[in-house]
């Protein structure tokens, strides 16, 4: 008698083990893809909602309207009501959080709220005027409970809500009992006992589906808090109180609410991805997710900083042929703006934006004085003097000075007499950059590496040419000869690190060599910058 | 419709696709489901889970791999997720048996009673057992999935099998006495 061996025998048995499941698995299936779909408008009415609110809660917090002073008693009414919703908010949003320990529920929970949120203008047109009416009455009843009521008890009747319990293990009878759950606390939940019913109907689908008990709980739950904040709004309209105060705290509510949305969302990711690191090709799967993402979010904008290294290659003057001997130092100055990215493919992105930089160099080893007769022919042509530096004449050490260049002039003596300063001869150009840039990506992970290659147009806006001698520093004028439009080519390398899908940091050391800088120089002077552009982009 | 054709349209939504999709796959799949889970509910719950995964999921898919095997993964995902917050630790025991030698031949046990042992043994014996020798990951892989060492997956798997070996040898002997009474009765 042969043994057999164990494992084989259930490796036997069990190979292409395959079995068809209920038809109900497929109808739950489906109700989940009918309210995911109805999801999706969710992210567009938030985006929205945010961005009302946050006008509304910068408007409360600058204020420029508002002549009523903060002590009114009727604005610390108000108030007292609002912040007791918002403790309402945040307490519902810890019970979700306890509750929802499973990502999926999570998402679901969401949606549902989402559905009774836009759907509750559905169930007012729906319906007649006369449950109309009783709706209205029952949102201001509620409305009217929650002003009188202390913040806790309110708290209760969600509790109220949550706990009902739920022992049925039949999916049918669970989404019956909790409707009725929903309908046996009586007293303070009873006003809100009919607008739940109304978004619990509208949102669950009416045939017998199996439904997580979990997920329909949250959602109900939801509803009940999502119902409630409408019936403050209504009252709010009703009322016709043109009051910023109340407009903001229904703003910073929907803020709140928001929030804890939000936290939700990342903590269902960091859940998803917690869970992602057991598949084994998990890192195939992040790359996937990372290409599928993309066409979703095409744009980046955010802003960079950079400080600049300008110099020169070559010996030359872009002033004056006789500081081609001198020494250029190159100056540090700084670069700022913003940058817009568009998204061409996975790997290349095309980039522009707005930079304000500065470039600036020195010429060392210099000395100048004053002179009567620097007006006449002491005076360095690619400089347009200011009227209160027209006497000063400048020198090299190593290259003489202009006059001694220019037609000889019996009067020089004069001059020469006069007490020279030495020190140094700063220019100083600010432009406006607008970049046009390719970038293409060599990793794209968690930390990116990219090549750049672009031009950029520099708009001349600041030019000046000083005289520093110790601490005193002399405006002699400004360059004639640097062009107000300028191009640059660029090469770089950029490094950034990912935050989230949607936050990235950039660090970018560019060369940019600059092609007509001046309309005309001594010697070769071919100027660039080096740059380390840092900044933050962020994806939408 | 081609699996890619299948695959482009469910990414779209379509809910024909998804439909097809289901009914394509849903057999493997709930099979994967009813050998990791605890009974019939859990795994239509599992399975319930892993499609809406995976119609969520189908735009991150690469055709690179097997589309079936993507599916798969999602699904023991989706079961063991629902086990790994239990305490996997227990003590280890480096003398773990190997191979389980059962002292019959006989392997006519039906598959469904198979499925209600594997169904039987406690949460972290059933997924090891399952990982293991079914699905063929290494102890090293199990530690990872299930967020533990090798060493416990292995001794998981030794426990495992002596659980299934008594169900079955106890089945053996109940047939054995209940064919004895039957002769008895006869005789």
């Amino acid at each position: 008698m042969s043994k057999k061996k164990l494992d084989e025998l259930f490796q036997d048995k069990f190979l292409g083990f395959k079995e068809i499941p209920d038809d109900k698995v497929w109808a739950s299936i489906e109700a989940s893809l009918d309210k995911k779909k109805k999801k999706r408008i969710l992210p567009l009415w938030w985006s929205l909602g945010g961005i009302a609110a946050a006008l509304v809660v910068g408007l409360l917090v600058f204020n420029p309207f508002n002549q009523i002073s903060q002590g009114d008693q009727i604005i610390t009414d108000v108030e007292q009501k609002n912040t007791d919703n918002i403790d309402t908010t945040n307490d519902a949003t810890k019970k979700l959080d306890v509750n929802q320990q499973n990502a999926d529920s999570i998402e679901v929970a969401t949606d549902t709220e989402s559905d009774s949120v836009s759907e509750q203008p559905e169930v007012q047109v729906a319906t007649t005027k006369d449950s109309k009416d009783d709706y209205l009455k029952n949102a201001q009843n509620q409305t009217q409970k929650n002003k009188t009521i202390p913040g806790t008890k309110w708290s209760k009747e969600n509790k109220a809500v949550a706990q009902s319990p739920q022992t049925s293990k039949d999916k049918l009878e669970r989404y019956q009992n909790i409707n009725k759950a929903n309908l046996t606390p009586e007293g303070d939940i009873a006003n809100t006992k009919e607008t739940v019913q109304q978004s619990a109907e509208k949102a669950l689908p009416s045939q017998p589906i199996k439904i997580d008990k979990k997920m329909v709980k949250d959602g109900n739950e939801t509803a009940v808090a999502a119902n409630n904040r409408d019936s403050q709004q209504n009252k709010a309209i009703e009322n016709e109180l043109p009051n910023a105060n109340i407009a903001g705290q229904i703003g910073s509510e929907i803020t709140e609410a928001q929030i804890a949305l939000n936290e939700k969302e990342r903590k269902k990711d960091s859940t998803l991805s917690a869970n992602k690191k057991s598949i084994f090709d998990e890192i195939e799967n992040q790359k996937e997710e990372a290409i599928a993402e993309t066409p979703t979010k095409k744009w980046s904008a955010g802003p960079s900083v950079a400080p600049v290294y300008f110099n020169a290659i070559g010996e030359g003057s872009s002033v004056h042929s006789i500081f081609v001997p001198n020494a250029k130092s190159g100056n540090i100055n700084m670069s700022y703006g913003v940058s817009v990215g568009y998204e061409i493919n996975a790997k290349l992105r095309v980039r522009t934006g707005i930079h304000k930089v500065d470039f600036g160099y020195d010429t060392n080893d210099i000395a100048f004085s004053s002179s009567p007769l620097a007006t006449t022919n002491g005076q360095i042509d690619n400089i347009n003097y200011r009227a209160t530096s027209k006497n000063l004449v400048v020198s090299s050490k190593p290259g003489g000075s202009a006059r001694e260049q220019a037609p000889t002039n019996s009067l020089d003596f004069s001059s020469s007499q006069n007490i020279e300063r030495e020190g140094f001869m700063t220019q100083q150009m600010g432009y406006l950059e607008i970049p046009l840039e390719l970038n293409y990506a060599l990793i794209d992970n968690k930390f990116g590496l990219n090549v750049i290659g672009g031009v950029s147009s520099l708009f001349l806006v600041d030019n000046s040419v000083a005289l520093t001698s110790d601490n005193l520093t002399t405006e002699m004028g400004d360059a004639k000869n640097v062009n107000n439009l300028n191009f640059s080519a660029n090469f770089g390398l950029g490094v950034n690190y990912k935050f989230s899908r949607n936050i990235h940091m950039n660090i970018e050391p560019v060369f940019k060599y600059q092609l007509n800088t001046f309309s005309e120089t001594d010697g070769t002077f071919n100027p660039y910058t080096v740059g380390v552009y840092s900044g933050l982009s962020f994806r939408f | 419709m081609s699996q890619e054709e299948l695959i482009l349209h469910c990414k779209k939504g379509d809910r024909k696709a998804q439909a097809q999709l289901y009914r394509t796959y849903s057999g493997v799949l709930y099979g994967i489901c009813l050998k990791y889970s605890n009974n019939k509910t859990e795994a239509e719950d599992s399975l319930h889970d892993s499609f809406m995964t995976i119609y969520d999921k189908i735009g991150q898919f690469s055709s690179k791999g097997s589309f079936e095997g993507w599916m798969k993964r999602i699904t023991v995902n989706t079961v063991l997720q629902k086990y790994r917050k239990e305490e996997y630790l227990s003590v280890v025991n480096e003398n773990t048996v190997e191979e389980v030698v059962l002292d019959t031949e006989d392997d006519d046990i039906p598959l469904q009673t198979l499925l209600r042992y594997i169904q039987e043994l406690p949460n972290k014996y059933r997924t090891t057992f399952n990982l293991y020798v079914l699905d063929g990951h290494t102890h090293k892989e199990i530690g990872e999935l299930l967020g533990t060492t090798a060493g416990t997956s292995k001794s998981n798997l030794a426990r495992a099998r002596m659980l299934l070996k008594e169900k079955i040898q106890t089945k053996i002997l109940q047939s054995i006495i209940g064919i004895a009474m039957v002769l008895g009765n006869y005789f």
